[in-house]
């Protein structure tokens, strides 16, 4: 029992150093887009995977905080409003709102 | 002294295994939070139960290891499906203090394969916002008979509470509430299960309710990107077992309910969860003879695939 409570404490520990994940680009993202429901770092890990499974995304950065997912796309890759809606709630999630660097 | 069939061998498998590994679930119990469609998580757990009685004829201690092995899977965005697999290893030690036997201690009990539970969750209710959830899922399945119930040793067979599993096929329905943010979390899930015979002998049904609050603790600000959370626990569960039956007569001395208070903490990243909670039993309505509830201990790690 103590041995238990011993790990679970030096476990903690040593995992005690919050850092960020998935950092973002230099450049300004492609597609912003604003996700409703998001409240975990555990949670962000699905929805990272789901818009990396879109054709065309080439790097994922998601905002906890902030509620938002970025996207750099390949260039001249070509992405659908209805595509990215999918994905987010393949992952459970909900958009809020997905605004584009470029017209399009 | 014949060992009286009690319920708490299925209070400590149920406690062992209700607990689904969802996205940044709480300890002890399943969260309404989902499970992205096409993914799985997978969850270890190590959970100790203790419990002990003392009378005028003998001293017993109970303890049960044991390992749930947790796999979910997300079907789609609402629906997902659960399958817990819990190796056990029970041993209740018993010392004789009568005139006659005094200090002759034996310890009996099994170590193997549990009652393997399936069960599925659909988020019927949400509503979201940024940074914020809430949702409603009910959820039902069955727990099967894969351990074995006719275990026996020198002394013959073990009673049905030492018994790594039920040999019933026992169905369970509940649902989860779940209210998260991005600093904190309630959840509640309620549920019931009813349990068949098998060989002549049945297990009371069980009724719980699971609770939980839990608040970030670190880091205290949030900035860019996705940090990784520590969480203070605080859960609750309140279990009740109705008396158990042989041959469809009530077993005097059987049924009890339990209200145990848990603090605990998690470790929340991307990737994987670590996380420990101590359940302490702060109200314990017991059959006569029964053991007394000491307390279970949990250490899980939970890893998104």
């Amino acid at each position: 029992m103590h041995r238990l409570l011993a790990f679970t404490l030096f476990a903690i520990a040593l995992l005690l150093a919050p850092q960020s994940e998935a950092q973002s680009s230099d450049e300004l993202p492609d597609v912003t887009i604003g996700v409703d429901g998001l409240t975990c770092p555990f949670c962000a890990y699905g929805i990272e995977k789901k818009m990396l499974d879109i054709e065309g995304v080439a790097e994922v950065a998601v905002q906890l905080d902030a509620g938002m997912v970025e996207l750099w796309l390949n260039p001249g890759a070509v992405v659908s409003e209805s595509r990215i809606r999918e994905a987010v709630g393949e992952a459970g999630f909900e958009v809020r709102a997905i605004r584009w660097a470029a017209p399009r | 002294m014949m060992l009286r069939p009690r319920c708490f061998g299925r209070t400590v498998l149920f406690l062992m295994i209700v607990a689904g590994p969802s996205a940044s679930a709480q300890i002890t119990s399943n969260p309404a939070l989902p499970v992205t469609r096409g993914r799985g998580i997978v969850r270890v757990q190590a959970k100790l139960f203790q419990a002990s009685a003392v009378n005028e004829v003998s001293d017993r201690s109970l303890t049960v290891f044991s390992i749930p092995l947790v796999a979910v899977y997300g079907v789609s965005p609402k629906l997902a499906v659960f399958g817990v697999v819990p190796v056990v290893r029970k041993r209740l030690e018993t010392t004789e203090l009568d005139l006659l036997a005094r200090g002759d201690t034996f310890v009996r009990g099994p170590t193997g394969l549990g009652d393997v539970r399936v069960f599925a969750r659909y988020i019927a209710f949400q509503s979201n916002h940024q940074g914020r959830t809430m949702r409603v899922a009910p959820f039902a399945g069955v727990e099967l008979p894969t351990g074995r119930n006719d275990a026996a040793d020198d002394r013959g067979r073990l009673p049905a509470s030492l018994q790594l599993g039920s040999g019933s096929w026992d169905p369970f329905a509940g649902f989860a509430f779940t209210w998260q943010t991005l600093g904190w979390q309630i959840n509640v899930a309620p549920a019931y299960q009813r349990n068949t015979a098998a060989d002549g002998f049945r297990f009371g049904d069980q009724a719980r309710v699971d609770a939980g609050f839990k608040v970030r603790v670190l880091p205290r600000t949030l900035g860019a990107g996705i940090p990784r959370f520590l969480y203070a626990n605080l859960e609750t569960n309140l279990i009740h077992n109705a008396a158990s039956e042989s041959d469809d007569e009530v077993i005097a001395g059987t049924g009890d309910t339990t209200w145990y208070l848990g603090p605990g903490m998690q470790f929340i990243t991307q990737r994987y969860i670590v996380e420990g909670a101590i359940q302490i039993p702060v109200l314990q309505d017991l059959g006569e003879n029964a053991l007394r509830r000491d307390y279970i201990a949990t250490l899980s790690v939970r890893l998104n695939l």
